[in-house]
C-alpha cells in the first residue's frame, strides 16, 4: 500500500491508501475524495482530475506525454506542478505523495 | 451516425437472451415515446429490466441505468465504439470512412480526440460569449413584437447551428439544407440507401470546405485540425472528413433540441420562469437540471467478446444502445427523478461519461447560459400555444420538430 494525501483548495486533507499499479486518480475516486471528478474515466480527455504535485514526488514522476500536456493546457489555474492524476501510476517511490487540488474542481 | 437502426424486426430472439429480458421498444417508432419522449424514458426505468433486449431496430440491447452505463463506458476494451455504419453485408457509404474520434477506441481514440480538446475547452471558448449574446439578441429582435414564435425554427435552430458552423468553418448560408441533412443522417426511420446517400452528400459538402482550408487557413476548427499532429503525422484527407462529419452531426442535432426541451419546460412552469427572471444567478444550476430532465443523444457500443454484464450474458458482436436520457430518470441516482430540483449534486448523464464524453459540452453550456440570460430578460412570461402542441421525434436523438410559444 502506498499513502497519498489529497488536499482540497480550502485546506481539507484526505489521506488514502493506494494500490500499486492503479492511477492516483483511481485511488482518489475509490475513496470518494471530492475534487477529483475524473469525468472521462482516466483517458486524459477531460482535465477534471487535475492536481498540483508537491516536490519531491513531482520530480520522481515520468514527464507528461503529448495527450496529457495538451489537456493540461485546457485546464484552469495551471501551475508548473500541474499533472492529470489519471496519468500517474502508483509506485512505491510515490509513498507519501501530496496532491493539491485546484479551486476550479471543488467550487463548482 | 450509428449502425443500422432501421425498421428491421427480428423474427426470433437470439438463443442467449432469456425471455424475461425481452422488452419491446422501438427507438424510432414507439408510440409512447413519440407522445412524450422523456416520460417514456421514465417508464422504461419503471417497466423494463435495466439491461433489456428489444427485437426492434435489428435486435439490440438497451441499457437504462446510470451505474450500468458508466461501467460500460469506462470499459472500452469490451464495449467498443468500432463498428460499421452499414448493416452486415452492405458496403459502407465511403470506403474506409470512420467518424473521428467517435468511432475509435483508446488508445487510438486519445490521439484522435486530443486536437479537439483544446479549441473546445472552456478557456478557449470564453472569447465567444459576446458573439453568442449578440446573435441571441438579433434573433429575439425578430420575434419579440409578434408576441409569438415557433421557438424551434425561429430560435433553437438558427442560434446553435449558425454559431457552430462559424466556429467549425462551414458555410452559414446553407443552414436549412445542412439541418435537413443532419436530421436525415441521425434519423432511425430512413432506409439504408437514403442514409448512405445522405452521408455522401454531407461528405461532399465538407470535402469542399476542407479543400479550401488546405489552400488557405482561417480562424476555425477545420483549419486547426489541418495543422494538428496525430500519432506523429498530420491528418489525412480521409481523417479530416471523419472529423468534419462528426462535428457536423454533433453540432447540428444536439443543442437545438436541448434548448427546445428546456424552453418547453419553462413554458409549462410559470413559477420557475419568474424565479429565474428574478435571480439569474440560479441559471447555471437550472440549466444543469434542465439538461438532466431532457437528455438528447443515445450512443451504441459493440461487444468485442462474450461478457457477463451486471448478471446478463452478452455475446461478442452484440450491440448495446446506452439510453443516456433514461439514465437521468434512474431513481437510484436521482431521487424523485421527474421533479425539477435545483441543487442536485449527482452529475447527470446527458453528456455521457468515459472517454467519449461530449467534446462540445463547454460550448453547449456557454450557449445555453447566454441564451437563457437574454431570453428571460427580454421576453415576457411565455407559454405553450394551446392550439399547436409541440411534436416529437425519436431515433438516436430525442428531438422536437415544432414548439409554438405565446407571450401576449
Amino acid at each position: 500500500m502506498v499513502r497519498i494525501t489529497f488536499i482540497e483548495a480550502d485546506g481539507k486533507e484526505h489521506e488514502v491508501e493506494a494500490e500499486e499499479g492503479q492511477s492516483v486518480m483511481q485511488a482518489a475516486v475509490n475513496n470518494l475524495v471530492p475534487g477529483i471528478l475524473a469525468e472521462c474515466g482516466g483517458f486524459a480527455s477531460c482535465a477534471t482530475c487535475h492536481a498540483y504535485i508537491d516536490e519531491p514526488w513531482l520530480g520522481k514522476l515520468p514527464p507528461p506525454d503529448v495527450a496529457e500536456e495538451g489537456m493540461i493546457e485546457c485546464a484552469f489555474h495551471v501551475r508548473p506542478s500541474s499533472r492529470l492524476t489519471c496519468q500517474l501510476q502508483v509506485t512505491p517511490a510515490l509513498d507519501g505523495l501530496v496532491a493539491r487540488l485546484p479551486v476550479s474542481q471543488t467550487e463548482e | 451516425m450509428q449502425p443500422d437502426s432501421g425498421s428491421h424486426r427480428l423474427d426470433t430472439i437470439p438463443a442467449h437472451v432469456p425471455p424475461e429480458l425481452v422488452y419491446d421498444y422501438d427507438n424510432a417508432r414507439d408510440p409512447r415515446m413519440l407522445e412524450d419522449p422523456h416520460a417514456r424514458m421514465r417508464s422504461l426505468i419503471l417497466e423494463a429490466p435495466p439491461l433489456f433486449f428489444s427485437p426492434c431496430n435489428g435486435g439490440q440491447w438497451f441499457a437504462t441505468r446510470k451505474k450500468l452505463i458508466m461501467d460500460i463506458t469506462m470499459n472500452p476494451a469490451v464495449y467498443s465504439n468500432v463498428f460499421r455504419l452499414a448493416p452486415e453485408g452492405q458496403p459502407e457509404p465511403e470506403q474506409g470512412f470512420r467518424m473521428l474520434p467517435i468511432m475509435t477506441d483508446p488508445p487510438e481514440h486519445t490521439a484522435y480526440r486530443a486536437p479537439l480538446n483544446q479549441p473546445l475547452s472552456a478557456k478557449s471558448l470564453a472569447g465567444l460569449e459576446a458573439a453568442i449574446r449578440a446573435m441571441t439578441n438579433e434573433l429575439i429582435d425578430q420575434v419579440l413584437d409578434a408576441g409569438r414564435c415557433d421557438f424551434f425554427s425561429d430560435i433553437a435552430e438558427p442560434l446553435p447551428v449558425t454559431l457552430f458552423m462559424k466556429l467549425a468553418g462551414m458555410p452559414t448560408d446553407r443552414l436549412v439544407e445542412f439541418r435537413h441533412l443532419a436530421t436525415q443522417a441521425t434519423s432511425a426511420t430512413v432506409d439504408h440507401e437514403t442514409r448512405s446517400a445522405t452521408f455522401k452528400q454531407i461528405a461532399g459538402i465538407l470535402a469542399e470546405t476542407i479543400k479550401s482550408r488546405q489552400e488557405k487557413r482561417e480562424e476555425d476548427l477545420i483549419s486547426r485540425l489541418l495543422d494538428a499532429t496525430i500519432q506523429g503525422h498530420p491528418p489525412t484527407f480521409q481523417e479530416m472528413l471523419g472529423y468534419s462529419v462528426t462535428l457536423f452531426l454533433g453540432g447540428l442535432e444536439t443543442v437545438v433540441n436541448a434548448l427546445s426541451f428546456g424552453v418547453r419546460h419553462l413554458a409549462r412552469d410559470q413559477e420557475l420562469q419568474a424565479k429565474l427572471r428574478a435571480d439569474p444567478s440560479l441559471l447555471p444550476g437550472a440549466i444543469e437540471e434542465l439538461l438532466r430532465l431532457y437528455g438528447i443523444a443515445s450512443t451504441p457500443r459493440r461487444l468485442t467478446r462474450d461478457e457477463v454484464c451486471h448478471g446478463v450474458q452478452l455475446k461478442q458482436g452484440d450491440m448495446v444502445l446506452l439510453l443516456l436520457p433514461a439514465a437521468n430518470y434512474d431513481d437510484t441516482a436521482f431521487p424523485n427523478p421527474e421533479q425539477f430540483i435545483l441543487g442536485r449534486t449527482e452529475p447527470h448523464m446527458t453528456f455521457n461519461t468515459g472517454p467519449h464524453r461530449c467534446v462540445g459540452l463547454n460550448l453547449a453550456r456557454l450557449e445555453m447560459k447566454v441564451f437563457y440570460q437574454e431570453w428571460l430578460k427580454r421576453i415576457p412570461p411565455f407559454r405553450l400555444d394551446p392550439q399547436a402542441p409541440p411534436r416529437f421525434m425519436g431515433g438516436f436523438n430525442l428531438a422536437i420538430t415544432t414548439l409554438p410559444l405565446l407571450w401576449k
